[in-house]
């Protein structure tokens, strides 16, 4: 019976006389072979072992367990298996759990294989959707005419210069968060275990040792308060520490005279060093540049 | 079709079923193949249900075959030898080659469809992350270079430039490739591109993508010292819940208390630093204003500063290991007894008699 169609035909079943056919024919057919064959041992538990002679005079052989084995045993007429000690048996087990995890892995492939299958033929299908749309812009350059050529190329160069924002707000999304949060830890907790080098952090950390200094000056003032009388320091002193913190709010109320004459230069001198500390003090430095003195108006 | 496991038959029976209709299958195979290829061939297989082996094409065939294949030098024989395990593993092999492949071309066609979509205005439909948008980038490029391959291609030879050009459309759909007016209109053409980027920027370049821009304009361009700067306004906030404070206490013994309650909040918390240093440097600008009525307070000033200099000049290194912020900062006046002689040969040394005006106000701080 002649097919109208050149798809998938009966062949006659006499040897072939195309060379080149001949020998894709028979490494195609010997692959199959060996395929049912692996199948049956896989299935029913057989021992096959199978030799092909090729075209080209060498031999293909597939055997399970072994194809020296199973001859041997058809050679020597032997109807019964070989007897089997428990070295034997350990092997075989060990065998057919090997052959177990590679069919199972050969499944998982092929499935995978299949899924891809389908995705491919589902794209295929995209594609002829929108070729029926009409989209000419989505046909092989080859058949396009020059004012489509350049038209689209337009919009590509476009699209183009969009997506390279895109992937750089993609990839600039990580690399700040993380600067921004190693900043504000170290000045949160100000840690500084030296390894991170910022010479702000150094400053703080001179700054912290102005501070643990102002402790130390206050510890000092413990012992000098027991050699003076209890009542007299009491009445003295109440209203002597209050007056800086007093000054500091409502300083132009205070008025001693009689220290006028005596400290005029003084204050000349503290006001030019006042404005020369100010100077230094910047935007983003407020806290390094301070006076050391200013600290008094706390105690 | 049904996919068969690949594992042993369970069911004796349909095991042994299984194996009468496959080994009839095997040996027409092998029919076929020796027919057509004009080989020689044999099979042999053992049973466990029936003790004499099944051969093709017969018993004296298979030996005679069989024999010739033992005739032959070992390492010939064992060349394309192989049993399950090897057989097995050439395919999976092969297999997953096979999927490799098949995966890189799905995922270019894949690329490609997101490119058409985008340039058709329909980029905020997609969930993209960045290995997708660096292989769109790719792709884009690919595809340019063979657009100007092409189109130097067309311009070498001469080609026709009077090709009927349908505008590019600026939504989904609209099919105006039969529309003559617009096919012979060149504005009109020009006027779909530009209608085109119009309806592609919306939905890219303006939104959510403009303010993220400035944001990382703002972080990548400001120095380490922009990040010393958020703390300060956080003390700005915190330095305005204590002026009221201050303005509101008109006398001495009030305003006592007031300072005694802010040196427990300072030292307690790191944060709270920075509310000092900010407290300084508002009294610097206040000492900026003085008054010259105001003598004894400056003469005052002026003797603390020669002890604390020294102070630092004496105690730096012994010093150094006391943890700043621990919480109490009344720890600090209450050194061990063995540690106050040396204490007190500095303070006898260095501390001027005018000091001591100020002890009451620090002992009671204790």
């Amino acid at each position: 019976m002649v097919k109208k169609s050149k798809g998938r035909q009966k062949i006659e079943m006499v040897k072939m006389k195309n060379e080149s056919n001949l020998q894709v024919t028979f490494s195609k057919r010997r692959s199959g072979l060996f395929k049912k064959a692996s199948e049956l041992c896989t299935l029913c538990g057989a021992e096959v072992a199978i030799v092909v002679f090729s075209p080209g005079r060498k031999v293909f052989s597939f055997g399970h367990p072994n194809v020296d084995s199973v001859i041997d045993r058809f050679i020597n007429n032997n109807p019964l298996p070989p007897h089997q000690h428990n070295n034997m048996q350990l092997r075989e087990t060990r065998r057919n759990s090997i052959v177990q995890d590679l069919n199972n892995h050969l499944t998982q492939v092929l499935s995978q294989l299949e899924t891809e299958k389908k995705k491919y033929d589902e794209l295929k299908k995209i594609r002829e959707k929108t070729k029926a749309l009409g989209n000419w812009w989505e046909d092989p350059v080859e058949e396009l005419a020059l004012s489509q050529l350049e038209g689209f190329k337009g919009n590509l160069e476009n699209l183009k210069k969009v997506v390279t924002v895109e992937a750089s707000r993609f990839f600039q999304a990580n690399v700040p968060n993380f600067y921004v949060g190693s900043s504000s830890n170290n000045a949160a907790f100000g840690i500084d275990d030296g390894s991170h080098i910022n010479p702000d952090m150094d400053l703080f950390s001179q700054r912290r040792m102005m501070d643990i200094n102002a402790f130390n000056y206050n510890q000092n003032q413990i012992h000098p308060n027991h050699a003076l009388p209890p009542f007299g320091n009491n009445a003295y002193g109440i209203n002597e520490g209050f007056v800086p913190e007093y000054n500091v709010n409502f300083r132009p109320e205070y008025n001693p005279n009689q220290n006028q004459i005596q400290n005029q230069n003084q204050v000349q001198i503290q006001i030019q060093n006042q404005s020369f500390k100010r100077e230094n003090i910047s935007e983003y430095e407020h806290h390094h540049g301070y006076p050391p003195q200013s600290r008094s108006d706390y105690y | 079709m049904k996919k068969v496991k690949l594992s042993l038959i369970a069911n004796e029976r349909s095991r042994k079923t299984s194996f009468i209709k496959r080994k009839d299958g095997i040996f027409k195979k092998l029919h076929e193949l020796s027919t057509l290829c004009g080989v020689q061939a044999c099979a042999l297989i053992y049973s466990p249900f029936i003790p004499v082996p099944e051969s093709w094409p017969s018993r004296e065939g298979a030996k005679k075959v069989a024999s010739r294949f033992l005739e032959m030098p070992p390492t010939a024989r064992t060349k394309k030898m192989m049993d399950q395990e090897t057989y097995l593993m050439e395919r999976i092999t092969k297999a997953k080659e096979q999927l490799k492949n098949l995966a890189a071309e799905n995922r270019e066609l894949q690329v490609r469809r997101f490119m058409f979509d985008c340039v058709e205005g329909k980029m905020s439909q997609y969930h993209y992350d960045a290995k997708d948008l660096q292989d769109l980038q790719s792709c884009i490029n690919l595809y340019l270079d063979q657009l100007n391959g092409r189109i130097e291609s067309i311009k070498e030879n001469g080609e026709s430039l009077l090709s009927s050009v349908s505008p590019f459309p600026t939504r989904i759909g609209v099919d105006e490739i039969g529309d003559e007016s617009f096919s012979d209109s060149p504005i009109h053409a020009t006027t779909g591109v530009v209608d085109t980027l119009n309806a592609t920027n919306p939905h890219v370049l303006t939104g959510d993508m403009t303010p993220f821009l400035d944001a990382d304009a703002t972080a990548v361009t400001a120095s380490s010292r922009f990040f010393d700067h958020i703390p300060y306004e956080n003390m700005n906030m915190s330095q305005n819940l204590h002026e009221p404070f201050q303005h509101l206490v008109p006398t001495n013994v009030c305003d006592f208390f007031q300072n005694q309650n802010m040196n427990q909040v300072q030292y307690q918390a790191p944060n709270n630093l920075f509310n000092q240093i900010q407290r300084e440097f508002y009294n610097i600008n206040l000492n900026l204003n003085l008054n010259l009525n105001s003598n004894q307070y400056l003469n005052q000033q002026q003797s603390f500063m020669n002890p604390m200099v020294e102070q630092h000049m004496n105690h730096v290194g012994g010093r150094e290991s006391i943890p700043f912020v621990d919480g109490n900062c009344y720890n600090y006046h209450q050194l061990p007894s063995n540690q106050l002689p040396a204490v007190d040969h500095a303070s006898t040394s260095y501390m001027p008699s005018t000091t001591g005006v100020y002890d009451p106000y620090i002992n009671n701080n204790l």
